[in-house]
Protein backbone atom coordinates (compact mmCIF):
# COMPACT_ATOMS: atom_id res chain seq x y z
CA UNK A 1 0.00 0.00 0.00
CA UNK A 2 0.95 3.38 -0.85
CA UNK A 3 1.53 6.32 1.34
CA UNK A 4 -0.89 8.95 1.66
CA UNK A 5 1.49 11.57 1.58
CA UNK A 6 5.27 10.95 1.08
CA UNK A 7 7.99 12.34 2.99
CA UNK A 8 9.31 15.46 1.84
CA UNK A 9 13.14 16.32 2.17
CA UNK A 10 14.54 19.60 1.18
CA UNK A 11 18.30 20.00 0.61
CA UNK A 12 20.36 23.13 0.14
CA UNK A 13 19.91 24.97 -3.34
CA UNK A 14 22.15 22.90 -6.24
CA UNK A 15 22.60 24.12 -9.54
CA UNK A 16 20.36 22.19 -12.49
CA UNK A 17 23.71 20.16 -13.95
CA UNK A 18 22.82 18.46 -17.51
CA UNK A 19 21.30 14.81 -16.94
CA UNK A 20 22.69 12.04 -18.87
CA UNK A 21 19.71 10.71 -19.43
CA UNK A 22 16.59 11.68 -22.17
CA UNK A 23 13.81 12.53 -20.39
CA UNK A 24 10.99 9.99 -20.85
CA UNK A 25 8.15 12.58 -20.80
CA UNK A 26 7.94 16.39 -21.12
CA UNK A 27 5.26 19.11 -20.34
CA UNK A 28 5.08 22.40 -22.32
CA UNK A 29 3.46 25.42 -21.26
CA UNK A 30 1.02 26.96 -24.25
CA UNK A 31 3.92 28.89 -25.55
CA UNK A 32 6.13 25.83 -26.19
CA UNK A 33 8.40 26.40 -23.35
CA UNK A 34 9.47 23.49 -21.13
CA UNK A 35 7.87 23.68 -18.07
CA UNK A 36 8.80 20.02 -16.74
CA UNK A 37 11.19 17.24 -17.78
CA UNK A 38 11.18 13.93 -16.41
CA UNK A 39 13.64 11.34 -16.30
CA UNK A 40 14.27 7.95 -14.72
CA UNK A 41 16.97 7.36 -12.07
CA UNK A 42 18.44 4.72 -9.73
CA UNK A 43 16.43 6.41 -7.02
CA UNK A 44 12.93 6.79 -8.39
CA UNK A 45 11.52 9.31 -11.26
CA UNK A 46 13.55 12.73 -11.18
CA UNK A 47 10.99 15.93 -12.43
CA UNK A 48 12.79 18.82 -13.41
CA UNK A 49 11.77 21.84 -13.25
CA UNK A 50 13.90 24.47 -15.50
CA UNK A 51 15.81 26.94 -13.51
CA UNK A 52 12.78 26.25 -10.61
CA UNK A 53 13.62 22.99 -9.02
CA UNK A 54 14.33 19.10 -9.25
CA UNK A 55 11.87 16.68 -7.44
CA UNK A 56 13.49 13.14 -7.00
CA UNK A 57 10.27 10.46 -6.18
CA UNK A 58 11.43 7.58 -4.83
CA UNK A 59 10.38 4.09 -6.88
CA UNK A 60 8.30 3.16 -3.96
CA UNK A 61 6.93 6.93 -3.40
CA UNK A 62 7.42 6.81 0.11
CA UNK A 63 10.20 10.26 0.16
CA UNK A 64 10.29 12.72 -2.30
CA UNK A 65 13.56 15.24 -2.31
CA UNK A 66 13.11 18.55 -3.33
CA UNK A 67 16.75 20.26 -4.53
CA UNK A 68 15.73 23.96 -5.60
CA UNK A 69 17.78 25.75 -7.77
CA UNK A 70 20.09 28.65 -6.43
CA UNK A 71 17.82 31.78 -6.29
CA UNK A 72 14.42 30.17 -6.52
CA UNK A 73 11.62 31.17 -4.96
CA UNK A 74 10.68 29.28 -2.24
CA UNK A 75 7.09 30.14 -2.70
CA UNK A 76 7.19 28.79 -6.14
CA UNK A 77 9.21 25.48 -5.32
CA UNK A 78 6.56 24.79 -2.38
CA UNK A 79 3.74 25.79 -5.04
CA UNK A 80 5.27 23.02 -7.44
CA UNK A 81 5.47 20.53 -4.65
CA UNK A 82 1.35 20.75 -3.80
CA UNK A 83 0.04 21.99 -7.14
CA UNK A 84 2.23 18.93 -9.48
CA UNK A 85 4.22 16.90 -7.79
CA UNK A 86 1.62 15.46 -4.73
CA UNK A 87 -0.93 14.90 -7.28
CA UNK A 88 1.34 13.08 -9.60
CA UNK A 89 2.49 10.94 -7.10
CA UNK A 90 -1.43 10.57 -5.58
CA UNK A 91 -2.58 9.33 -9.28
CA UNK A 92 0.50 7.19 -9.69
CA UNK A 93 -0.52 5.29 -6.51
CA UNK A 94 -4.41 5.36 -7.64
CA UNK A 95 -5.90 8.58 -6.59
CA UNK A 96 -7.58 11.07 -8.93
CA UNK A 97 -6.83 14.50 -8.73
CA UNK A 98 -7.06 16.94 -11.98
CA UNK A 99 -5.65 19.83 -12.77
CA UNK A 100 -8.56 22.72 -11.85
CA UNK A 101 -10.42 24.45 -9.18
CA UNK A 102 -13.53 24.23 -7.06
CA UNK A 103 -15.96 26.18 -5.01
CA UNK A 104 -19.03 25.16 -3.03
CA UNK A 105 -22.67 26.39 -3.86
CA UNK A 106 -25.88 25.32 -2.67
CA UNK A 107 -23.93 22.13 -0.81
CA UNK A 108 -22.00 21.19 -4.10
CA UNK A 109 -18.72 21.26 -5.79
CA UNK A 110 -18.87 22.99 -8.91
CA UNK A 111 -14.98 22.38 -10.22
CA UNK A 112 -13.36 24.03 -12.94
CA UNK A 113 -11.17 22.29 -15.06
CA UNK A 114 -8.23 24.16 -17.09
CA UNK A 115 -4.89 24.74 -18.05
CA UNK A 116 -2.48 26.70 -16.44
CA UNK A 117 -3.73 30.69 -16.91
CA UNK A 118 -7.13 29.51 -18.25
CA UNK A 119 -8.75 31.40 -15.53
CA UNK A 120 -9.81 28.93 -12.78
CA UNK A 121 -8.10 30.94 -10.17
CA UNK A 122 -9.66 33.88 -11.04
CA UNK A 123 -13.12 32.19 -11.37
CA UNK A 124 -12.92 30.82 -7.71
CA UNK A 125 -11.86 33.95 -6.06
CA UNK A 126 -14.67 35.65 -8.19
CA UNK A 127 -17.38 32.92 -6.52
CA UNK A 128 -15.60 33.26 -3.02
CA UNK A 129 -15.90 36.96 -3.54
CA UNK A 130 -19.59 36.12 -3.69
CA UNK A 131 -20.09 34.19 -0.86
CA UNK A 132 -19.74 30.73 -2.41
CA UNK A 133 -16.60 29.45 -0.46
CA UNK A 134 -13.66 28.39 -2.36
CA UNK A 135 -11.83 24.29 -1.91
CA UNK A 136 -9.31 24.23 -3.88
CA UNK A 137 -7.68 26.84 -6.26
CA UNK A 138 -5.04 24.75 -8.47
CA UNK A 139 -5.80 20.91 -8.24
CA UNK A 140 -8.93 19.05 -7.20
CA UNK A 141 -8.49 15.43 -5.61
CA UNK A 142 -12.00 13.67 -5.90
CA UNK A 143 -13.17 10.75 -3.41
CA UNK A 144 -15.33 8.26 -5.05
CA UNK A 145 -18.34 7.65 -2.49
CA UNK A 146 -20.73 5.70 -3.79
CA UNK A 147 -20.69 6.53 -7.72
CA UNK A 148 -20.44 10.06 -6.60
CA UNK A 149 -17.73 12.08 -5.80
CA UNK A 150 -16.34 14.02 -3.17
CA UNK A 151 -13.82 16.54 -3.46
CA UNK A 152 -11.59 17.53 -0.40
CA UNK A 153 -10.39 20.97 0.56
CA UNK A 154 -6.78 22.39 0.10
CA UNK A 155 -4.79 25.26 1.42
CA UNK A 156 -6.88 28.08 1.96
CA UNK A 157 -5.19 30.39 -0.05
CA UNK A 158 -5.48 31.56 -3.86
CA UNK A 159 -2.72 32.21 -5.93
CA UNK A 160 -3.56 35.92 -8.70
CA UNK A 161 -1.72 37.79 -10.35
CA UNK A 162 -1.87 41.11 -8.49
CA UNK A 163 -4.11 42.78 -10.83
CA UNK A 164 -6.67 39.94 -11.00
CA UNK A 165 -6.77 40.25 -7.28
CA UNK A 166 -7.23 43.88 -7.17
CA UNK A 167 -10.43 43.67 -9.65
CA UNK A 168 -11.79 41.09 -8.09
CA UNK A 169 -11.55 43.49 -4.69
CA UNK A 170 -9.42 41.37 -2.94
CA UNK A 171 -8.44 42.99 0.45
CA UNK A 172 -4.94 43.70 0.75
CA UNK A 173 -4.50 43.34 -3.09
CA UNK A 174 -2.80 46.47 -4.32
CA UNK A 175 -2.03 48.54 -7.73
CA UNK A 176 0.93 46.82 -8.59
CA UNK A 177 1.22 44.98 -11.91
CA UNK A 178 2.89 41.87 -12.55
CA UNK A 179 3.85 38.12 -14.07
CA UNK A 180 4.44 36.53 -10.85
CA UNK A 181 0.98 35.45 -8.59
CA UNK A 182 0.78 36.80 -4.75
CA UNK A 183 -0.60 34.26 -2.55
CA UNK A 184 -4.21 35.82 -0.70
CA UNK A 185 -5.25 34.16 2.34
CA UNK A 186 -8.75 33.07 3.12
CA UNK A 187 -10.64 35.74 4.85
CA UNK A 188 -14.55 36.92 6.18
CA UNK A 189 -14.80 38.19 3.20
CA UNK A 190 -13.08 35.20 0.36
CA UNK A 191 -14.30 32.15 2.54
CA UNK A 192 -12.60 28.87 2.23
CA UNK A 193 -14.41 25.44 2.82
CA UNK A 194 -13.16 23.40 5.31
CA UNK A 195 -15.17 20.44 4.83
CA UNK A 196 -15.66 18.15 1.42
CA UNK A 197 -18.31 18.45 -0.58
CA UNK A 198 -20.12 15.93 -3.34
CA UNK A 199 -19.11 17.08 -6.75
CA UNK A 200 -22.37 18.72 -8.75
CA UNK A 201 -20.72 19.49 -12.06
CA UNK A 202 -17.02 19.55 -14.03
CA UNK A 203 -16.76 22.50 -15.89
CA UNK A 204 -13.92 22.72 -19.22
CA UNK A 205 -12.52 26.31 -19.18
CA UNK A 206 -12.15 27.71 -22.99
CA UNK A 207 -10.08 29.63 -23.91
CA UNK A 208 -11.65 32.73 -23.67
CA UNK A 209 -12.80 33.61 -27.66
CA UNK A 210 -16.23 33.34 -26.52
CA UNK A 211 -17.92 36.64 -27.27
CA UNK A 212 -20.28 35.93 -24.15
CA UNK A 213 -21.00 33.42 -21.80
CA UNK A 214 -21.61 29.99 -23.09
CA UNK A 215 -22.38 26.48 -21.62
CA UNK A 216 -23.47 23.43 -22.80
CA UNK A 217 -23.29 20.03 -21.99
CA UNK A 218 -20.41 17.75 -23.23
CA UNK A 219 -20.58 13.72 -24.47
CA UNK A 220 -19.71 11.55 -22.08
CA UNK A 221 -16.90 10.76 -24.35
CA UNK A 222 -16.15 14.21 -25.32
CA UNK A 223 -15.18 14.73 -21.62
CA UNK A 224 -13.13 11.67 -21.21
CA UNK A 225 -11.32 12.95 -24.10
CA UNK A 226 -10.88 16.14 -22.35
CA UNK A 227 -10.31 15.28 -18.63
CA UNK A 228 -7.58 12.93 -19.77
CA UNK A 229 -5.55 16.08 -20.77
CA UNK A 230 -5.71 17.82 -17.53
CA UNK A 231 -4.89 14.66 -15.86
CA UNK A 232 -1.41 14.01 -13.74
CA UNK A 233 0.80 11.16 -15.01
CA UNK A 234 3.99 10.60 -13.08
CA UNK A 235 4.84 7.75 -15.73
CA UNK A 236 3.48 7.82 -19.62
CA UNK A 237 4.59 4.18 -20.00
CA UNK A 238 3.76 2.30 -17.20
CA UNK A 239 0.88 0.62 -19.14
CA UNK A 240 -1.08 -0.54 -16.16
CA UNK A 241 -1.42 2.37 -14.37
CA UNK A 242 -2.77 4.11 -17.63
CA UNK A 243 -4.91 1.55 -18.06
CA UNK A 244 -6.39 2.08 -14.01
CA UNK A 245 -6.14 5.92 -14.38
CA UNK A 246 -8.18 5.78 -17.88
CA UNK A 247 -10.65 3.96 -15.77
CA UNK A 248 -11.13 6.21 -13.17
CA UNK A 249 -11.61 8.60 -15.30
CA UNK A 250 -13.98 7.48 -17.50
CA UNK A 251 -16.09 6.26 -14.10
CA UNK A 252 -15.49 10.62 -13.15
CA UNK A 253 -17.19 11.31 -16.63
CA UNK A 254 -20.08 8.60 -16.47
CA UNK A 255 -21.31 9.85 -12.85
CA UNK A 256 -21.20 13.40 -12.97
CA UNK A 257 -22.28 16.08 -15.65
CA UNK A 258 -19.72 17.63 -16.97
CA UNK A 259 -20.38 20.91 -19.36
CA UNK A 260 -18.06 22.74 -21.79
CA UNK A 261 -18.10 26.68 -20.19
CA UNK A 262 -16.48 29.59 -22.11
CA UNK A 263 -16.74 33.59 -21.83
CA UNK A 264 -14.52 36.44 -22.76
CA UNK A 265 -12.10 37.14 -19.90
CA UNK A 266 -13.39 40.35 -19.05
CA UNK A 267 -13.24 41.05 -14.88
CA UNK A 268 -17.01 43.43 -15.26
CA UNK A 269 -18.66 39.81 -16.83
CA UNK A 270 -17.11 37.66 -14.04
CA UNK A 271 -20.21 38.66 -11.37
CA UNK A 272 -22.42 37.79 -14.27
CA UNK A 273 -20.75 34.81 -14.93
CA UNK A 274 -20.58 33.52 -10.89
CA UNK A 275 -24.42 34.45 -10.71
CA UNK A 276 -26.14 32.46 -13.81
CA UNK A 277 -23.72 29.69 -12.54
CA UNK A 278 -25.02 29.15 -9.51
CA UNK A 279 -28.32 29.87 -10.42
CA UNK A 280 -27.86 26.94 -12.92
CA UNK A 281 -26.28 25.31 -9.72
CA UNK A 282 -29.33 25.70 -7.89
CA UNK A 283 -31.64 24.62 -10.53
CA UNK A 284 -29.69 21.65 -10.32
CA UNK A 285 -30.09 21.10 -6.79
CA UNK A 286 -33.68 21.55 -6.58
CA UNK A 287 -33.68 18.58 -8.80
CA UNK B 1 -5.38 -6.04 -45.37
CA UNK B 2 -7.97 -7.99 -47.00
CA UNK B 3 -11.86 -7.96 -46.38
CA UNK B 4 -11.25 -11.59 -45.14
CA UNK B 5 -8.63 -10.72 -42.65
CA UNK B 6 -9.47 -11.11 -38.53
CA UNK B 7 -9.02 -8.38 -36.64
CA UNK B 8 -9.29 -7.96 -33.02
CA UNK B 9 -8.32 -5.10 -30.44
CA UNK B 10 -4.63 -4.98 -29.77
CA UNK B 11 -3.60 -5.66 -26.41
CA UNK B 12 -1.85 -2.15 -25.44
CA UNK B 13 -5.60 -0.74 -26.05
CA UNK B 14 -7.94 -0.35 -23.21
CA UNK B 15 -11.51 0.74 -24.70
CA UNK B 16 -14.39 2.66 -22.74
CA UNK B 17 -18.22 2.44 -24.24
CA UNK B 18 -19.75 5.58 -22.84
CA UNK B 19 -23.36 6.43 -23.90
CA UNK B 20 -22.43 4.31 -26.94
CA UNK B 21 -19.31 5.61 -27.81
CA UNK B 22 -16.24 4.11 -27.21
CA UNK B 23 -13.08 5.89 -26.82
CA UNK B 24 -9.53 4.43 -26.78
CA UNK B 25 -6.59 4.43 -25.25
CA UNK B 26 -3.16 3.11 -26.61
CA UNK B 27 -1.42 2.58 -23.49
CA UNK B 28 2.02 2.10 -25.75
CA UNK B 29 2.07 5.47 -26.82
CA UNK B 30 -0.45 7.40 -24.59
CA UNK B 31 -2.72 8.66 -27.19
CA UNK B 32 -5.91 8.48 -27.56
CA UNK B 33 -9.19 8.31 -30.27
CA UNK B 34 -12.73 8.79 -30.25
CA UNK B 35 -15.24 5.84 -32.18
CA UNK B 36 -18.60 7.45 -33.73
CA UNK B 37 -21.71 5.07 -33.36
CA UNK B 38 -20.83 2.89 -36.52
CA UNK B 39 -17.49 2.80 -35.58
CA UNK B 40 -17.97 1.69 -31.84
CA UNK B 41 -20.00 -0.98 -33.35
CA UNK B 42 -17.92 -2.23 -35.11
CA UNK B 43 -15.21 -1.78 -32.19
CA UNK B 44 -17.57 -4.10 -29.93
CA UNK B 45 -17.93 -6.42 -32.87
CA UNK B 46 -14.43 -7.36 -33.14
CA UNK B 47 -13.93 -7.16 -29.38
CA UNK B 48 -16.41 -10.02 -28.90
CA UNK B 49 -14.32 -12.15 -31.22
CA UNK B 50 -11.88 -11.87 -34.71
CA UNK B 51 -13.95 -10.61 -37.02
CA UNK B 52 -13.26 -9.85 -40.80
CA UNK B 53 -14.10 -6.64 -42.41
CA UNK B 54 -16.28 -8.87 -44.62
CA UNK B 55 -17.89 -10.77 -41.34
CA UNK B 56 -18.34 -7.05 -39.56
CA UNK B 57 -19.96 -5.80 -42.66
CA UNK B 58 -22.46 -8.70 -42.87
CA UNK B 59 -23.56 -8.28 -39.44
CA UNK B 60 -23.98 -4.35 -39.88
CA UNK B 61 -25.59 -4.25 -43.06
CA UNK B 62 -28.38 -6.79 -41.52
CA UNK B 63 -28.48 -4.41 -38.81
CA UNK B 64 -29.07 -1.24 -40.66
CA UNK B 65 -30.85 -2.88 -43.61
CA UNK B 66 -28.06 -1.55 -45.82
CA UNK B 67 -26.09 -2.71 -48.62
CA UNK B 68 -23.68 -5.41 -47.46
CA UNK B 69 -20.93 -4.09 -50.40
CA UNK B 70 -21.65 -0.53 -49.79
CA UNK B 71 -20.85 -0.82 -45.94
CA UNK B 72 -17.96 -3.28 -46.95
CA UNK B 73 -15.62 -0.64 -48.33
CA UNK B 74 -16.05 1.84 -45.09
CA UNK B 75 -15.33 -0.95 -42.65
CA UNK B 76 -12.13 -2.21 -44.83
CA UNK B 77 -11.18 2.08 -44.62
CA UNK B 78 -11.85 1.92 -40.75
CA UNK B 79 -10.20 -1.34 -40.31
CA UNK B 80 -6.96 -0.33 -41.86
CA UNK B 81 -7.23 3.34 -40.49
CA UNK B 82 -7.45 1.27 -37.08
CA UNK B 83 -4.29 -1.47 -38.00
CA UNK B 84 -2.16 1.73 -39.11
CA UNK B 85 -2.85 3.43 -35.71
CA UNK B 86 -1.64 0.31 -33.95
CA UNK B 87 -5.21 -0.20 -32.85
CA UNK B 88 -6.07 -3.62 -33.89
CA UNK B 89 -3.99 -6.58 -35.38
CA UNK B 90 -5.06 -9.18 -37.97
CA UNK B 91 -5.17 -12.53 -36.18
CA UNK B 92 -4.72 -16.30 -37.65
CA UNK B 93 -7.44 -17.56 -38.49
Amino acid sequence: MFPTVPELTTTEPKEQVRLDTQPYDRWESVLGAVSAEFHRTDRGILVRFPRIADFVIARDLTTVRCSPAPGADMTVVDNLYYNNVLPLVGNHSGRLNLHGSAVVVHDQALAFIGLSRSGKTTLAGAFAQAGHAFLTEDVITLQPDEGAYNIEPKRALLRLFPDSAQQLGIAGADCEAGMVKRQFEATGSLPHATRSAPLGRLYFLGDGSSPDLQVWQLSKPEALSIALRHSFILDVEDAARLRAHFGRISDLVDAVPCYALDYPRRYDLLAGIVDTLAAQSGDLADK
Amino acid sequence: MKMNDPISPSENVVAKNLDGEFVLLDVSSSTYFGLNPIGSRIWELISEQPRSPESVARIIAGEYDAEEAEIGADVLALAQDLLEKGLVVVVAD
